[in-house]
């Protein structure tokens, strides 16, 4: 990564000088141990700030909004030119967005890389059972200091994102440049299982899920971070009609997380940026993972990775799977009946 | 002095038995870290891990409260008398914290019965820091780790020893309740709690942050906003999981005409915050969002209240999902305020 | 002894609810509070609000169009746009809302004796005007002002508030009462036009005076130039603040400007004390 880092930041460098782009959005280094910032660059001065680790996971792709909407500085009506760097998911959610007519393709300058994957900041936490006050790297292995605790030795490995761990397509799908060697998709991980509860009882399900959301607090870290939540008014903001109630009572949680995993169904790129983003660490993966999952086995979908087909949820094909429908309750895998 | 001793492996007993007909809450194993929750036995304080994602606001401002219910014939039916309560083991920022919220809801002439009666009925005995997490920056604000401020008793941690230093007459009579397990402190403690003081400041890294008050409102129009905010996503974490952020929404649910009408914590970095009915904003950008938040904070809070509403726990630090860091914000404001400030 | 509880509406009678306009969008309420002692208890001044309660519904502030010197009955004048307004419409003689209050800082009238008093209002955000006319018309305190000046506009005749109020204020000779529309229509003879043109036109004296403007943005960003051309000093322009306001006590945030909250310092502020403050409103 140190390699892509350095090619990255003279990259950088060049498309500036060739005017190619006004902005660049990528990665910075933090204050805090184990943490990246996102970061624009107006010009190749603070190109010595930018990195690429494994700690970069915002999916940049969810600044877009306000980027494009507002942009830093900006003079004219001209929208700006933006150059990003994007790592497999991140380059799947540009598509997605593409596809949703959010953003256009030639207001992007897209460079692309392979992720070895990120960790996951809530694992870290949990293993060393107290605030990181430190860490350094060695390869992959890495040695944090936490307050209270004392030293720890991890192995990346260990504490990767879950969507890290199962990612097919870890090198970017969709460049104008690319850094490194792209990988193949990952064929051994397309049809991972994903959610370890898919399978469990729905008591089970239930119960855990309401565990998890019982930690909320609708701080909205989720949806910001998220490029696919880009509704002008989420069901959760709405006041005439109010769909679902302001407080964290149980009911209001529940809502809240179970509206949005629907809204993810054949959308989600599982880029793991809402699991970082939840200074809570609740598990959000299950839902998205499983509403993904259904729309992935019963359509086909590999979310995010072809600006041709259509959307699973927008296309209709006669060989679709129609049995949720004309037989409820005996459906195929894992639609949540028995 | 009337300072004592405990031993540290003693704490919790130490807590039990000075609070013994009131209820404690104090920080919990979670994991992400602690969670402040009801004590009611041995091993579960645990005052080793930081202070964790969410301050011990919620305990007395809590995020969801009923204000009354409806339909209602007895007026003040709600606002009942709360708990005798001991806030144990939080730190001094979070005690600080609170002290200028009860000023907030103090303020104006007009008391906010609810959060003053839990803070009228709970005492605060606060845990210094020996170990400052990453974002902290309190010796720069006022605070510092083992800063008194808010604080009816403080521990200061010494090796295997805690000095209990009595901050307010409720802190006396506590530690006096402590019997034996409180024993006078000898010079030697005293001195070990400075040193331990010495030490952890050392450890804080200082920010600089902008107290010319005139030329930091003189810089409200400067492109500095947009830059810092740039990243900003519009999410509440930073809000939510502050001390001092208190900010919050009053909203009814019923059906048939029997209900409650509650009220929410609320975020100004929303845009729904500052949303007209007509559909005009005032705070259309999140840039807006963002410098109201600061401003709040460092600007309009010392106008207002004569402090600035900002403890340096860090919390929205670590807190942030894209990474803004609100030292470095500080920092590229005051340099900002520096040079164009009027 | 149990502590006040400031968000505990108190509970008051709709005695009287009227559709004031053709678009059948603004609606006065008359109300009294059930309780003889609450009704004592509410004293207030021109300019000030109350925070509004249809039970199950929410809160909603409202400046109070009614004068103390009319009564203790409460007169709200409340345009449909959300859930809350949207409730109170619907809402009949004999229901019963939520009234807290009085809330807010009243005009400075102390400021306003020995001098002339010049109104500028727009649309349906007349309400706290209304109050203030009939506050300093009423016989125990005219004589405390000079010349009295109201200026009032809405978009059609028939979007006028208050129309009783405005041809009884019209039929006296101590008050000059001045009407307009954007446009008329065949029962119309009046002015035509914008306020801030007509206030160009009626041209009030700015010596020894105050003046009250409250109304749409557009119409406010207008009239200050005029103010202003007219002599009025920034310290003598009054200007009305709508600002989303909740708890009404300076706690909940919503309406802070600056160092400010719009609900306790406001909600109307000098035009140099807004000067001073971040254009955030």
């Amino acid at each position: 990564m140190r390699e892509v880092e350095e090619q990255l930041r003279s990259e950088v460098v060049r498309l500036f000088a060739e005017g190619a782009i006004d902005l660049f959005l990528g990665y910075s280094s933090s204050r805090v141990p184990l943490r990246s910032a996102a970061c624009v660059l107006h010009d190749a001065d603070g190109v010595a700030r930018l990195v690429w680790n494994r700690t970069c996971t915002p999916n940049l792709a969810a600044l877009l909004r306000e980027l494009l909407r507002s942009p830093p500085g900006a003079t004219g009506d001209a929208p700006p030119r933006i150059g990003l760097l994007a790592k497999g998911c991140v380059s799947r959610s540009l598509v997605t967005l593409m596809k949703a007519n959010q953003i256009s393709r030639e207001s992007l300058l897209i460079i692309g890389v392979d992720c070895p994957g990120m960790i996951d900041r809530h694992k870290v936490a949990a293993r060393v059972g107290g605030e990181i006050a430190a860490a350094i790297w060695s390869g992959d292995d890495l040695a944090v200091r936490a307050t209270g605790s004392g030293e720890h030795i991890l192995s990346a490995e260990d504490v990767l994102l879950d969507d890290c761990r199962t990612c097919a397509h870890p090198s970017a799908v969709l460049s104008d440049r690319f850094l490194g060697e792209p990988r193949a998709p990952r064929r051994d991980a397309l049809d991972d299982p994903a959610s370890s509860l898919t399978e469990a009882e729905p008591e089970e399900r239930w119960s855990h899920f309401q565990g998890e959301v019982a930690r909320c607090i609708r701080c909205y870290a989720c949806r910001e971070a998220c490029p696919n939540c880009f509704c002008t008014e989420c069901f959760a903001d709405a006041s005439d009609p109010r769909w679902i109630g302001v407080t964290t009572d149980e009911t209001d949680l529940a809502l809240f997380h179970l509206g949005r995993a629907f809204h993810q169904a054949g959308r989600c790129v599982s880029c793991g940026a809402c699991v970082s983003a939840c200074p809570l660490g609740i598990d959000l993966r299950m839902l998205y993972e499983k509403v993904n999952g259904d729309v992935k086995v019963r359509f086909g979908t590999d979310v995010g990775t072809s600006l041709d087909e259509p959307e699973p949820l927008c296309r209709f094909a006669l060989e679709d799977d129609e049995t949720f429908m004309t037989e409820p309750g005996k459906g195929g895998r894992g639609m949540g009946v028995r | 002095m009337n300072e004592r001793i405990v031993p540290r492996d003693a704490v919790t007993e130490f807590a039990l038995r000075i609070a013994p007909q009131r209820e404690i809450v104090g920080p919990t194993a979670d994991r992400t870290g602690i969670r402040y929750d009801r004590i009611e036995g041995p091993f579960q304080l645990c005052l080793d891990a930081g202070h964790g994602v969410a301050s011990p606001k919620g305990v007395l401002f809590p995020q969801t409260e009923v204000l009354f219910r409806f339909p209602s014939s007895e007026p003040n039916e709600t606002i009942a008398e709360p708990r005798e309560r001991v806030l144990f083991g939080i730190r001094p920022c979070d005690a600080r914290a609170l002290a200028l919220l009860d000023r907030i809801f103090q303020s104006d002439g007009v008391e906010d019965p609810y959060f003053s009666a839990r803070y009228a009925a709970t005492t605060i005995v606060s845990l210094s820091c020996t170990e400052p997490g990453p974002a902290c920056f309190c010796t720069s604000v006022g605070g510092g780790p083992a800063d008194p401020a808010g604080s009816d008793l403080l521990l200061i941690g010494i090796g295997e020893r805690l000095l209990a230093r009595p901050v307010t007459q409720t802190g006396r009579e506590l530690l006096e309740s402590g019997g034996d397990l409180a024993q006078p402190a000898a010079s030697e403690h005293v001195a070990a709690a400075v040193e331990a003081e010495t030490q952890a400041t050392a450890k804080i890294e200082p920010v600089e942050y902008p107290t010319d008050l005139a030329r930091l409102a003189g810089i409200f129009h400067n492109t500095v906003w947009d830059e810092i905010a740039a990243t900003c996503i519009g999410c509440g974490v930073c809000t939510y999981v502050c001390p001092t952020c208190h900010c919050f929404d009053i909203t009814d649910e019923a059906r048939r005409g029997r209900g409650r009408r509650v009220r929410s914590w609320d975020s100004c970095a929303f845009p729904s915050f500052t949303l007209h009915g007509s559909g005009r904003n005032p705070r259309e950008r999140q840039a807006a969002r963002l410098r109201q938040r600061i401003l709040h904070k460092f600007l309009y809070g010392p106008e207002r209240y004569g402090e600035a509403l900002c403890v340096g726990c860090g919390r929205c630090i670590t807190g942030c999902p894209t990474g803004i860091d609100l030292r470095s914000l500080l920092e590229a404001v005051t340099v900002i305020m520096n040079v164009e400030g009027a | 002894m149990p502590r006040p509880n400031p968000y505990l509406p108190r509970r008051a009678t709709i005695e009287k609810a009227v559709i004031e306009n053709d678009e059948r969008d603004l609606k006065s309420f008359t109300v009294a509070f059930i309780d003889p002692e609450e009704r004592a208890a509410f004293t207030y001044l021109p300019g000030q609000f109350a925070e509004v309660s249809v039970y199950g519904a929410g809160e909603c502030p409202l400046g109070v169009a009614s004068s103390p010197t009319e009564g203790d009955r409460l007169l709200f004048t409340v345009k449909r746009t959300g859930t809350v307004t949207d409730a109170l419409h619907r809402l009949r003689e004999g229901d019963v809302i939520g009234v807290r209050g009085p809330l807010g800082i009243p005009f400075p009238i102390e400021r306003m004796k020995g001098r002339s008093v010049v109104v500028v209002g727009g649309g349906f955000a007349f309400t706290t005007l209304r109050s203030l006319a009939a506050y300093m018309l009423s016989p125990g305190n005219r004589a405390d002002f000079t010349d009295l000046t109201v200026i009032y506009g809405a978009r059609s005749p028939g979007e006028l508030l208050y129309k009783e109020d405005l041809a009884a204020w019209g039929r006296r000779d101590d008050i000059r009462v001045e009407i307009t529309v954007d446009e008329g229509d065949e029962t119309w003879s009046g002015h035509e036009g914008f306020v801030p043109t007509l206030f160009e036109r009626v041209a009030p004296s700015s010596a020894n005076a105050m003046i009250v403007i409250c109304g749409p943005p557009l119409m406010m960003k207008f009239t200050l130039p005029v103010a202003a051309k007219l002599g009025f000093a920034p310290e003598d322009i009054l200007l009305s603040l709508e600002m989303r306001m909740k708890c009404g006590i300076g706690k909940c945030g919503r309406c802070n400007i600056g160092s400010r909250y719009v609900c306790v310092d406001g909600p109307a502020f000098t035009l140099a004390e807004l000067r001073r403050l971040p254009d955030e409103y």
